[in-house]
């Protein structure tokens, strides 16, 4: 069975296609949403999902999320004593909803069709196919999640339709996309985005504001600054979301066992999140521009990610295109249903015989050269676009260069992904010569030819005419940071993740530790109750009461903190 | 148009876009792309070529967002332009941006004297740009084109809006993209030249010609013909957009002048055109040519005059002299020019960025140099101060490391002029020749040392240790024997004389006789020698 994931950066969410149409698969917990989250308990076991979320708080130091940023580095996030690389964590979180995707459906999951920001990069795509690989899917296509929710809007009715926006601000990346929808072919016009901003830098706002009234001099942290830190976040995150219904909400921490409340009110977020929303212009212009198309030629501009609930954004999509934005589309959901239509696409399923999609690559391809300018002087570094941003992929374009000094025996080519004029500017992909007959400068020429597919892979073929040689080079990693995948995947598949049915038990506990440490006095007491309670009969190992207990655990503590958010 | 474009789609030519999108969107659902990526490509591209023969064909009604409009794109020129920013207004009072645009264009287009205009420009420009239409994509992005367009086309005039548009557009990073339009390229280059011209002290000459040329008080005259001809020299090469802000009048009669001023002989012996043999040779075809003997009779007895003891301008012949002029403080911006302004101002030998780049170390030290100087925000005087010690510290470790013939051309050319000075000022030939500065080189000269100096900074690649200070010379024993039977002086004496003891003839004859002897010598022993010296 192939199936679609959205692997978000703060909730991820995994989908089939099925009768003739997408479908949710709901996780062990019954959610279908799954937090992008790990966490390390004290017996070095992992936890994967909601529960992990709960003890970002109350152990951050055992916690990752929001990994996804980092996604393409090397960087290192450190669970307790052992550190992991954020394509390792990624591919728990795809393990744990490939194993409940294969409990719902019954059959097992072969492939899957994984998202990713339009705006990644050439580094941070291969890193998320690494991550699916190491978790033990074979990753039949990556999707531009902007894309993914066209597909999601654009096959609900098959009529033609203008060209609609596809504004997605999820968590932690921001993209846009200009969509055509004809006789069932989905054709993405442009792409353009921000891979730095998202529902997280909301949250630091927020932060910032609070700040400044409960720790002025930054000395209420002491020795467990990062700590402090986790806790604002966390209600910075609820206080956020409370904003979205009403004109102030109240900012609660507890530490050190004192209370900490500000209360923030909407206007005053407004006006600390201005650079933010400033932000949010610059893909829209961008991604206009390069598809020559005007706002009032389009015809819906349709919100997606959780981001978007929040009203300043409204109010700044509505003033950018004079108009109220299209909703319907269910903002968590979107991207995992599209990434289904996709793989049911990949599946051949017979529902889709109609539909067609094609997408652009959102970088330009080139490499380095060098140039002459009018005064008779050579200036070096000069990027050379190859293949342009927003070509309808796969394409394949040739340019050809000259050699620049006599006698010259090689010629060398730095390639290059970005839109900076100065070539070293943009991300570095790969280097490769190509040897030439010396001759005087200029009268040996190569002819590059750069072919890009729709999974964004790099094929260069160059041709030198002089003496008739070709060369081919598939573009890799410059840096060898694949490593040894088996080795990897052996080493992840050796971690003890704590199974279904325990993660729920464990989500239950590590809620209740939370709320525990949130409050004070007599709800303290009543809580730390219920915890021995919950303990006491966890330790007893009788399955039903086990579920009982919990159920009433949790709706206990739903009372105390309202509904639980995901 | 190409037959097979038409055989892919599986339709006849046709103009109707419609027709061809049905066509494309048929095909694509045969082809497996993921298989057979060329053959999508191959349909992509007929159905590109297709759609481009049917646009063209029909007159384009939409104005397009991205291109440069026509005039009747701009808004405010009509309403049949204007973005849908607000919901439809009954009343149809006029907005604000409409009001400030047309204010904007009466005076830039109008005739009013600048400096009466420059407030209200930018109090218009900046309301504009402020305003809450802006929040409106559509709207900001008409703006900012138009804003591009009447600055460039209402230069100078449009000074005052070059500040706050480049900073609420964010502009200068959109110039670092490799698809930047030129209107913006121009609009920040012109926003350069301004920064340029504002950057100079108030009575520096350049900024004195800049004000001449632009409002000019009086007509062409030979004093400061040298400042005009430098500005006009900037004004062409490296800052093209300030010619809009000259008076053409004065720019005529200017050029007129200097042309003439070139024409003339004065002019031209100066410069080196002509030679003087020449210049003589035409004062005595001419009537009243006594007139010429008298003046040359005149001319040669006050030369003696002046040459016994009139210190000309100091050359010495360490290669490294100072420039007299410091250039107009300006940072670092384009790496090629600034460098090539550098090494040509360094005043070290006669050569451009040409000609560094074909040694890539000294190419390589140079950027690094560059890149440091320009991090740290430094002018181009300090550059070009930093170049030049650069060079001098390169040459001293580039000595022990010449090739032979260029050790030897090195030292030719100093016996040379040490013989020239043996003659009439022992002292100076002493003094020469065991490496300390001299002046009184002629200029002749000074140039061809130069000349080899460049040579030696361009040619070398792997340079020595960084000196010590000390230097001791060790000559070889059959060269010292040489050496000595050439000066015809006593052991003692010469050995004496080496150290540097002794009368200056005494030291002088000794120095060129070992040096006769070493570039008599074999290569192999009187390499390091050479090299030494």
């Amino acid at each position: 069975m192939l199936v679609g994931i959205d692997l978000g950066t703060t909730n991820s969410a995994v989908a089939c296609f099925r009768d003739g149409a997408p479908v949710l698969i709901p996780n062990s917990l019954g959610d279908l949403l799954t937090p992008s989250a790990v966490s390390m308990t004290e017996d070095c076991a992992l936890l994967v999902g909601r529960a992990a979320r709960d003890r970002q708080s109350t152990h951050p130091a055992m916690t990752a999320t929001a990994f996804k940023r980092h996604m393409g580095t090397n960087k290192r996030l450190t669970l307790g004593r052992r550190n992991f690389m954020p394509e390792d964590l990624s591919a728990l979180v795809l393990q744990s909803l490939k194993a409940d995707a294969e409990t719902w459906s019954g059959e097992a999951v072969t492939g899957a069709v994984i998202t990713v920001p339009a705006y990644f990069n050439d580094r941070q795509r291969k890193a998320t196919r690494r991550a699916g690989e190491l978790a033990g899917l074979a990753v039949e296509r990556l999707v531009n999640e902007p894309t993914a929710a066209a597909l999601a809007y654009g096959i609900h009715e098959r009529a033609d339709r203008e060209p609609f926006l596809i504004f997605d601000l999820g968590g932690g990346t921001f993209d846009v996309s200009i969509v055509e929808v004809f006789d069932g072919v989905v054709e993405v016009r442009a792409s353009a985005g921000d891979n730095r901003l998202g529902g997280e830098d909301f949250n630091d706002v927020v932060v910032g504001l609070v700040r400044a009234r409960i720790d002025p001099n930054g000395t209420l942290g002491g020795m467990r600054k990062s700590v402090l830190a986790e806790v604002m976040r966390a209600a910075a995150e609820r206080t956020r979301r409370a904003l979205s219904e009403a004109d102030a909400a109240p900012f609660d921490i507890v530490w050190d066992d004192q209370a900490h409340t500000v209360t923030i009110t909407a206007a005053d977020f407004e006006e600390a999140a201005g650079p933010l929303l400033q932000r949010l212009r610059d893909p829209v212009l961008r991604s206009l521009r390069d598809s020559d198309i005007r706002v009032d030629a389009l015809s819906e501009v349709v919100l997606v990610g959780g981001a978007t609930r929040m009203p300043i954004v409204r109010r700044t999509v509505t003033r950018m295109f004079g108009r109220f934005p299209n909703t319907t589309l269910h903002p968590d959901h979107a991207v995992a249903l599209g990434a289904a239509v996709q793989a049911g696409l990949k599946a051949r399923d017979a529902a889709l015989d109609e539909v067609r999609l094609t997408d652009v690559c959102p970088f330009t391809l080139g490499v380095d050269t060098i140039e002459r300018d009018g005064g008779g002087g050579i200036r070096r570094d000069v990027f050379q676009p190859i293949i342009e941003r927003n070509t309808v992929v796969p394409a394949s374009r040739v340019h050809a260069f000259q050699t620049v000094a006599d006698n010259q025996r090689a010629i060398q080519f730095n390639i290059y992904q970005g839109e900076s004029r100065t070539a070293s500017d943009n991300v570095h992909l790969d280097k490769i010569e190509v040897p030439v007959p010396p001759r005087p400068a200029g009268e040996v020429q190569a002819q590059v030819r750069f072919s890009y597919d729709a999974s964004g892979l790099l094929e260069v073929d160059i041709t030198v005419p002089a003496t008739g040689q070709s060369y081919a080079f598939t573009i890799s990693e410059g840096d060898g940071s694949a490593g040894d995948l088996e080795h990897r995947r052996a080493a992840l598949a050796k971690l003890k993740v704590h199974p279904g049915d325990e993660a729920a038990n464990a989500a239950a506990m590590a809620r209740a530790e939370r709320c525990y440490e949130a409050f004070l006095g007599d709800r303290r007491q009543h809580i730390g109750q219920m915890i021995l309670a919950f303990q006491g009969v966890l330790d007893a190992q009788e399955p039903h009461a086990i579920q009982d207990a919990r159920e009433s655990l949790e709706k206990a503590l739903d009372q105390l903190e309202g509904e639980r958010f995901l | 148009m190409s037959k097979a474009i038409w055989t892919t789609l599986g339709i006849a030519r046709t103009h109707d876009e419609t027709a061809i999108r049905r066509a494309y969107s048929a095909r694509l659902k045969t082809i497996d792309v993921d298989a057979d990526p060329a053959a999508f490509m191959a349909l992509r591209d007929a159905f590109a070529a297709a759609r481009a023969y049917a646009r063209r064909s029909v007159a384009q009604t939409e104005p397009v967002l991205a291109n440069a409009a026509a005039s009747d794109d701009r808004p405010g020129a009509g309403d049949a332009a204007e973005p849908s920013a607000a919901p439809p207004d009954p009343t149809p009072a006029k907005p604000d941006w409409v009001e400030d645009i047309e204010a904007i264009q009466q005076i830039v287009y109008g005739s009013a004297p600048r400096e009466a205009t420059f407030d209200e420009v930018q109090a218009r420009t900046a309301h504009l740009l402020d305003g809450p239409a802006m929040e409106a994509i559509d709207h900001a992005a008409n703006v900012e084109r138009w804003t591009a367009e009447t600055i460039l086309s209402g230069m100078p005039r449009t000074n005052a809006m070059l500040q706050p548009a480049i900073e609420r557009f964010g502009w200068i990073d959109r110039t670092r993209q490799w698809n930047c339009p030129p209107a913006i390229l121009h609009v920040v280059q012109r926003y350069a030249d301004c920064h340029f011209i504002g950057s100079l002290a108030d009575g520096d000459d350049v900024k004195r010609a800049f004000e001449m040329l632009r409002d000019p008080l009086q007509p062409p005259g030979a004093r400061f013909a040298p400042q005009i001809e430098r500005m006009l020299q900037i004004a062409a090469t490296s800052h093209p957009t300030l010619q809009h802000d000259f008076d053409r009048d004065a720019v005529a009669a200017w050029t007129a002048f200097l042309d003439h001023r070139r024409g003339q002989w004065s002019y031209r012996l100066k410069a080196g055109a002509v030679s003087k043999v020449d210049a003589i040779r035409r004062i005595f075809s001419q009537r009243g040519r006594w007139r010429g003997w008298l003046a040359i009779v005149v001319a040669l007895n006050l030369l003696r005059l002046v040459v016994s003891w009139h210190d000309p301008s100091p050359n010495p012949g360490v290669p490294i002299a100072v420039s007299p002029t410091a250039p107009a403080p300006q940072l670092l911006a384009n790496k090629e020019r600034d460098i090539d302004v550098a090494v040509r101002e360094s005043l070290v030998g006669n050569f451009g960025i040409d000609d560094v780049e074909r040694n890539p170390t000294l190419y390589e030290a140079l950027g690094t140099l560059w890149k440091n100087d320009q991090s740290a925000r430094a002018t181009q005087a300090k550059f070009t101060s930093d170049v030049r010690d650069l060079f001098e510290r390169r040459y001293n470790r580039a000595l022990p490391n010449l090739s032979y013939a260029l050790a030897v051309q090195r030292q030719k050319l100093r016996l040379e002029q040490a013989r020239a000075f043996a003659t009439r000022d022992p002292a100076a030939c002493a003094d020469l020749m065991e490496g300390a500065a001299v002046d009184r080189i002629p200029p002749a000269m000074v140039e061809r040392m130069r000349e080899l100096d460049s040579r030696v900074l361009l040619e070398t690649r792997k340079l020595g240790p960084a000196s010590d200070g000390e230097r001791r010379i060790a000559i070889p024993a059959a060269i010292g024997r040489d050496a000595r039977a050439r000066s015809g002086l006593g052991e003692s004496v010469f050995h004496d004389a080496l150290l540097g003891k002794g009368t200056p003839e005494q030291r002088c004859r000794t120095r060129i006789s070992v040096m006769d002897a070493a570039l008599a010598a074999p290569e192999k022993t009187a390499l390091s020698l050479l090299r030494t010296l």
